[in-house]
C-alpha cells in the first residue's frame, strides 16, 4: 500500500469512528415498507353442483363436477387428484355377482356421452383433452383403502379462467347390500394443485405457449408441484 | 460492538435471500374438498306390544294384546309389507284379529268369508268375516293382496299403502288377537314377518320415485 492510500484508509477509519460516535449520541429511526409484486399463484377448486351429505344409492348418479379456477395473477398449470374409497364388496351387474368379493373402488365417475374411460378402469370416465382443452390422465395409484387418480390440464390456465369439469357425476357402485354398512359415511376427497406456468425449468419439450401439454410434460410438472407442496 | 451489528446484518440478509429464494423457486397453490356422502339403506323393525300371554283357558275366548307395527329405522323412506299368519290351519280357524281392540275378524284368509255376521262377547264384537276381507273393504292404511290376486308376486302379504318416512312407524296392523278354545286348548303360533323396499329406484342412472306401494313391490320383485 502506498502512502496516499494509507492516508486515505486512515481518514476513512477516523470518519467511521466519528459516525459511530455520532450515532451513539444522536438517535433516530425511520421505517419504510417496500412492496415488491413478485406474482401470485392461487386457485379455487369448484364443485358448483355438489351437495355434501347426500344419500348414495347404488347406480343413482349424483352431481359432482370438480374444476379449477385460476384466482391468482399468473398463468398456471393445474392438476386434480381424486381419491376413491375402496371396500371389500361383491360387485353386481344386472343384480347378479360380477365376480368374487374383493377390495373394490366403491364409486363410479361419469363424464357424459363424450367421456373417456381411464385406461384399464371400469369405473372412471373423464373429460379428456380435445383441441387442447380438457384433462389428461396421468396416474392411478392404489392403497389398501383407496385408489388415487391424478389428472393434469392440457393447457395453462390464465388468471380468471377455469378448466372444464373433470367429470359431471358419480354414483355408488352396485354391490351386495350391507357389505358396506348402510348409513356409513364415505368421502371422495378431491385435491387441486397449481403451479406457475412461466419459467418452469427441467421439463423437456414444454410447448412455448403452454398448450397441448403431453402426459410426460404434465407428469414432470406435477412432480415439481408435489415437491413444492412437500 | 460494530462486529456484532455486521453479523446481525448478515443474518438478516441471509434470511431475506432465503425467503426470496423460496418465492423464486416456484409459485404454487392448492385447494381441496372433502366430499362426503352417506350410504342409503332401508331398514325396518317390527315393533310389537305383546305382553307375556297367560295360558289359554279351555272353552273360552282368550284375548291378547298384540300391537304390531313397523318402524323405519333406516335413512330412506320405504314401503313395507307384512306376512302374518297362524301356520296351523286349525288354530287359524279359531283365531280372530282386531285392528281396533273391539271388533274381531276371522284369521282365516279366505275370500269366501266376505259376508259378515257378528256376535257380542263382553263388549267385544266377534265377526265371521275374514280379517283380510274386512281390511280390503275399507280404505285404510293397510291392504291385503289375496292368494288369487293377479299380481302373483304380491300375494299373501299385508301392504302398508303409504311410504313410511325415516324415523316413523306404520299404524298398527293388529291391536289384539282372540283365540277361541275347546276342551283341550293347544298352543298357537302367530308368525309376523316384515320386509321393506326403498321408495326410490334407479333408471338409467337417474333417481325415480315409485308411484305407489304396488309399483314399488312389483318393481322390486321383478
Amino acid at each position: 500500500m502506498d502512502k496516499k492510500k494509507l492516508i486515505a484508509a486512515s481518514a476513512a477509519g477516523v470518519m467511521l469512528i466519528a459516525v459511530s460516535a455520532a450515532v451513539a449520541y444522536f438517535t433516530d429511526s425511520d421505517t419504510k415498507t417496500n412492496v415488491f409484486t413478485v406474482g401470485n399463484v392461487d386457485l379455487e377448486l369448484r364443485e358448483e353442483n355438489f351437495t355434501g351429505g347426500q344419500l348414495a344409492r347404488a347406480d343413482i348418479r349424483l352431481s359432482k363436477d370438480p374444476k379449477v379456477k385460476n384466482t391468482g395473477k399468473n398463468d398456471e398449470f393445474v392438476f386434480l387428484e381424486v381419491k376413491v374409497p375402496k371396500g371389500e364388496v361383491t360387485l353386481l351387474e344386472n343384480g347378479v355377482p360380477a365376480g368374487p368379493k374383493a377390495p373394490r373402488e366403491l364409486f363410479g365417475f361419469y363424464a357424459g356421452s363424450s367421456g373417456t374411460a381411464v385406461s384399464g378402469s371400469d369405473n372412471f370416465s373423464y373429460r379428456a383433452a380435445v383441441e387442447n382443452d380438457g384433462w389428461v390422465f396421468l396416474s392411478r395409484t392404489e392403497s389398501s383403502d383407496s385408489a388415487s387418480y391424478v389428472f393434469g390440464y392440457s393447457s395453462k390456465i390464465s388468471p380468471g379462467d377455469e378448466t372444464v369439469c373433470l367429470f359431471d357425476e358419480f354414483a355408488l357402485r352396485s354391490f351386495i347390500e350391507e357389505e358396506v354398512p348402510g348409513g356409513s359415511e364415505l368421502t371422495v376427497p378431491v385435491n387441486a394443485y397449481g403451479i406457475q406456468a412461466d419459467s418452469i425449468s427441467g421439463v423437456s419439450g414444454l410447448p412455448d405457449d403452454g398448450s397441448g401439454l403431453t402426459v410426460q410434460n404434465l407428469k414432470d410438472i406435477f412432480d415439481i408441484c408435489l415437491n413444492k407442496q412437500n | 460492538m460494530k462486529k456484532r451489528k455486521v453479523f446481525t446484518g448478515s443474518a438478516v440478509l441471509l434470511a431475506v435471500l432465503a425467503a426470496a429464494g423460496g418465492i423464486m423457486a416456484y409459485l404454487g397453490a392448492s385447494d381441496d374438498a372433502e366430499n362426503t356422502v352417506e350410504v342409503a339403506h332401508d331398514k325396518i323393525a317390527v315393533t310389537e306390544n305383546f305382553p307375556k300371554p297367560s295360558d289359554l283357558e279351555s272353552n273360552a275366548n282368550n284375548y291378547y294384546t298384540k300391537e304390531v307395527g313397523i318402524a323405519n329405522t333406516g335413512n330412506v323412506d320405504c314401503y313395507v309389507r307384512v306376512y302374518a299368519d297362524l301356520p296351523d290351519s286349525a288354530a287359524a280357524a279359531e283365531s280372530f284379529y282386531s285392528a281396533d281392540g273391539v271388533n274381531y275378524y276371522s284369521a282365516v284368509r279366505d275370500a269366501g268369508l266376505s259376508a259378515d255376521t257378528s256376535s257380542e262377547d263382553n263388549g267385544k264384537i266377534i265377526h265371521t268375516q275374514s280379517f283380510v276381507n274386512m281390511l280390503n273393504s275399507q280404505d285404510g292404511d293397510w291392504i291385503f293382496v289375496p292368494d288369487d290376486d293377479s299380481s302373483e308376486k304380491l300375494r299373501g302379504y299385508y301392504y302398508y299403502k303409504k311410504p313410511v318416512k325415516v324415523g316413523e312407524k306404520t299404524a298398527d296392523l293388529f291391536k289384539s288377537v282372540m283365540i277361541h278354545t275347546g276342551d283341550a286348548p293347544e298352543a298357537a303360533d302367530l308368525t309376523v314377518y316384515a320386509e321393506s323396499v326403498d321408495c326410490v329406484y334407479e333408471e338409467n342412472g337417474q333417481e325415480k320415485t315409485y308411484a305407489d306401494y304396488a309399483a314399488a313391490w312389483n318393481g322390486f320383485l321383478s
